[in-house]
C-alpha cells in the first residue's frame, strides 16, 4: 500500500495547510459561513452608504453602546436600501447610470440584451408595486422623513388613497415628531380633499415647527418655507381674511421678489379688487405644481445621455 | 445501465436520506407566508414584492443546496472509504467526476422547480400574474447557473475536505455573483495593478449576472430572444465543461489514503 500512503505535493499542502487548519479552528458549518459573508458584506456597505449623515448614526441611545450604533447603522442602511428598490421599481427594473472604465464588453452587452435600459415609469395601478418596498423602508427606518413623503405622495397620486396617505403621515407626525416638511404634506393631502380647516390647522403646525433643525438660509428650507407661506395665504384667502392673506404674501415677497404674479395679486388685494385667479384655484395650481415636481425623474438628466427615454 | 446515471442515482438517494431540500422548502413556503400576510399600508394584495423575494430566496437556497451537497459527495466516499469499491468496478475517474456533477446538478434542479413552482403558486394565489414564458426561460438560466456552482464546488470537492471546499465555493461564487458586474466602475478607481488583477478575474470567473431573469419576470418586461437564451445556455455549458474538466484533472491522478480526509 505504499502508492496509497504517498502524497502529492499539492494534496499535503491542500490537506495539511488549508483542511486541518479549518477544521479545528472553525466549527462552523459552511452555510453559516455562506450566511456570513453577504451580512459582513451588507454591514461595510451599510456603514458606506450612511457615512454622510453621522448625526444620525451617533444619535439618542445608539449612541451609548457600540452594538446599538451598529443596529442604527444597519437600520439606516436598510431603510436606504429599501427606498432605492422602490426608485428601482419606478424605473421598472432600471437602475441609475453607473460610470464605468469599462464598455461594451461581451458580457456587459450580454446582460444588456438579458435586461434591457430602457427609462420608462410605472404609472397608473401599477404605482402600487413601489409601496411594499416603502413599507419595508419606513419599518426598517423610521426616523427617515423622505420615505414617508414619497410614499404618501404616490398614495395620492398613483393609488388615488389620499386617507392611507393621511394615516401614512401621522405615523410620520409620530416618528419624527416636529418637521414642518410632514405637516405641509398632510395639509396638501387636505387641501386636495376639500378640507380647508384641516389644511389650515396643518400649515399651521408646519410654520410653528419650521425650519426643523434645517439651515433656516439654506435653500431647501426657504423653498419650504415659501411653499407654506403661498399655502397658507391662500388659505386665508379662502376663509375671507384677505388682511392676513396680505402680509404673508408680503412675506413670500421678501423671499422672494422674483415673483410677479404674487406682487400683481398683492396689489389686487390691498386695492379691494378681486385677484385674476381665485384662492381655490390658486389653491389647486398649487397642488399640481407640487404633483408635477414629484413627478420629475432625476434620472432623467442620466438618461437623456443616452436617449432611451420612453 | 449506463455508469453515469447509476452513480447519479446514488446521489439522490443521500439526498433523499438527508432532509436538506425538505427543510429549505419549508423554510421559503413559510417565508413566503409571512409575506403574504403583510399589510402594506391598508392597500392589499400585491404580488410584485412576494415574487421578487420569493425568486431571491430561490436563488439563495438554490445555491446553497448545490455547494452543500456537492462539496460533500467526493470527501464523504474517500472518508467512507466506499470510493475503493467504486473505482474497483469499471468505472473510470472522469465517469465519477461526471456522474457525482449529473447527481447533484439534478438535485438542485429538482429542487429548485419546487422553489419556482412555489412562488407562482403563491403569485397566482394572491390573484397576481406571471408571464410563464418568461418564468420558464428564468427557471431554465437559473438550473444553468446551478450547472457551474455545481462545477465550482466540485472541483474544489476533489483535493479538499467537505467544508473547506464548500467554504471556497461559496466565496468563489458568491463573490461572482455579487461583485463581478461591478467590475468595469471599479476599474475606474483602481491603480494599475489592481486594476490588471480586477481584469483577470472579470474574465476568468464565471459570470452569473447572465444568467439572472429575476428582473425581466417581475417588471413585466417579455421573454428573452431566442439566440440571446441560446448563447447564454451555451456560454453556461462550456463554462461547466471547462469546471469539470479541470475536475477531472485535479482528480485523476489523486491517490487515496482511508480516512486521511475525515468528513
Amino acid at each position: 500500500m505504499g502508492g496509497l500512503s504517498r502524497q502529492t505535493f499539492f494534496q499535503g499542502f491542500a490537506s495539511r495547510v488549508i483542511v486541518k487548519p479549518y477544521v479545528q479552528a472553525a466549527p462552523v458549518p459552511p452555510w453559516a459561513a455562506a450566511l456570513a459573508l453577504p451580512c459582513s458584506a451588507f454591514a461595510v456597505s451599510a456603514l458606506l452608504l450612511v457615512s454622510g449623515v453621522p448625526q444620525r448614526i451617533s444619535a439618542g441611545a445608539a449612541r451609548k453602546t457600540a452594538i446599538g450604533a451598529v443596529l442604527n447603522v444597519s437600520r439606516t442602511g436598510l431603510g436606504l436600501h429599501f427606498y432605492e428598490v422602490a426608485d428601482l421599481y419606478f424605473h421598472r427594473g432600471t437602475d441609475r447610470v453607473r460610470h464605468a472604465a469599462l464598455r461594451g464588453t461581451l458580457f456587459q452587452r450580454l446582460g444588456e440584451r438579458v435586461m434591457p435600459r430602457v427609462h420608462v415609469h410605472r404609472e397608473g395601478g401599477e404605482i402600487r408595486e413601489i409601496m411594499p418596498w416603502l413599507w419595508m423602508s419606513v419599518n426598517a427606518d423610521p426616523q427617515r422623513v423622505e420615505t414617508y413623503l414619497v410614499a404618501a405622495f404616490w398614495l395620492v397620486h398613483g393609488c388615488d388613497r389620499p386617507d392611507l396617505a393621511l394615516d401614512v403621515l401621522r405615523a410620520a407626525a409620530v416618528n419624527v415628531p416636529r418637521h414642518y416638511e410632514v405637516y405641509l404634506e398632510m395639509g396638501r393631502v387636505h387641501l386636495g380633499m376639500n378640507d380647508e380647516q384641516a389644511a389650515a390647522r396643518a400649515i399651521d403646525a408646519a410654520l410653528a415647527v419650521w425650519p426643523s433643525g434645517q439651515d433656516p438660509d439654506g435653500e431647501q428650507a426657504l423653498y419650504g418655507r415659501v411653499n407654506l407661506l403661498m399655502l397658507r395665504a391662500s388659505l386665508y384667502e379662502m376663509e375671507g381674511h384677505a388682511d392676513k392673506a396680505v402680509r404673508l404674501w408680503r412675506s413670500v415677497l421678501d423671499l422672494r421678489p422674483d415673483r410677479q404674479g404674487i406682487r400683481e395679486r398683492l396689489a389686487a388685494l390691498t386695492g379691494g379688487q378681486s385677484p385674476r385667479v381665485s384662492a381655490r384655484q390658486l389653491g389647486r395650481a398649487l397642488l399640481e405644481e407640487h404633483r408635477d415636481a414629484g413627478h420629475a425623474c432625476d434620472h432623467d438628466c442620466e438618461h437623456a445621455e443616452h436617449g432611451r427615454h420612453h | 445501465m449506463n455508469p453515469l446515471f447509476v452513480i447519479a442515482q446514488i446521489v439522490w438517494l443521500k439526498l433523499l436520506r438527508r432532509k436538506d431540500a425538505y427543510v429549505l422548502v419549508v423554510l421559503l413556503g413559510a417565508c413566503l407566508t409571512a409575506l403574504t400576510t403583510l399589510n402594506v399600508f391598508g392597500l392589499g394584495a400585491m404580488t410584485g414584492y412576494v415574487v421578487d423575494i420569493g425568486l431571491l430566496t430561490a436563488w439563495a437556497f438554490a445555491w446553497i443546496l448545490a455547494v452543500t451537497v456537492t462539496a460533500r459527495e467526493l470527501p464523504g466516499e474517500e472518508a467512507a472509504g466506499t470510493i475503493f469499491p467504486l473505482l474497483a468496478k469499471p468505472v473510470t475517474r472522469l465517469q465519477v467526476v461526471i456522474g457525482k456533477w449529473l447527481g447533484c446538478w439534478s438535485v438542485a434542479c429538482a429542487a429548485n422547480l419546487a422553489f419556482y413552482l412555489l412562488v407562482a403558486a403563491v403569485a397566482f394565489g394572491r390573484g397576481g400574474t406571471l408571464d410563464l414564458r418568461v418564468f420558464a426561460q428564468a427557471f431554465l438560466l437559473h438550473c444553468t447557473a446551478l450547472g457551474i456552482v455545481c462545477a465550482v464546488a466540485l472541483l474544489f470537492a476533489t483535493r479538499l475536505h467537505a467544508d473547506a471546499a464548500a467554504a471556497l465555493a461559496f466565496v468563489v461564487t458568491g463573490g461572482s455573483f455579487l461583485f463581478l458586474r461591478h467590475v468595469p466602475e471599479m476599474l475606474g478607481y483602481a491603480s494599475p495593478w489592481q486594476a490588471r488583477f480586477l481584469f483577470v478575474f472579470y474574465n476568468a470567473l464565471p459570470h452569473f449576472e447572465v444568467f439572472d431573469l429575476r428582473r425581466r419576470v417581475v417588471h413585466g418586461f417579455g421573454p428573452v430572444d431566442l439566440s440571446t437564451l441560446a448563447f447564454v445556455l451555451v456560454y453556461g455549458a462550456a463554462v461547466s465543461a471547462a469546471l469539470i474538466c479541470l475536475a477531472w484533472a485535479a482528480y485523476r491522478g489523486k491517490r487515496f489514503s482511508r480516512g486521511s480526509l475525515p468528513v
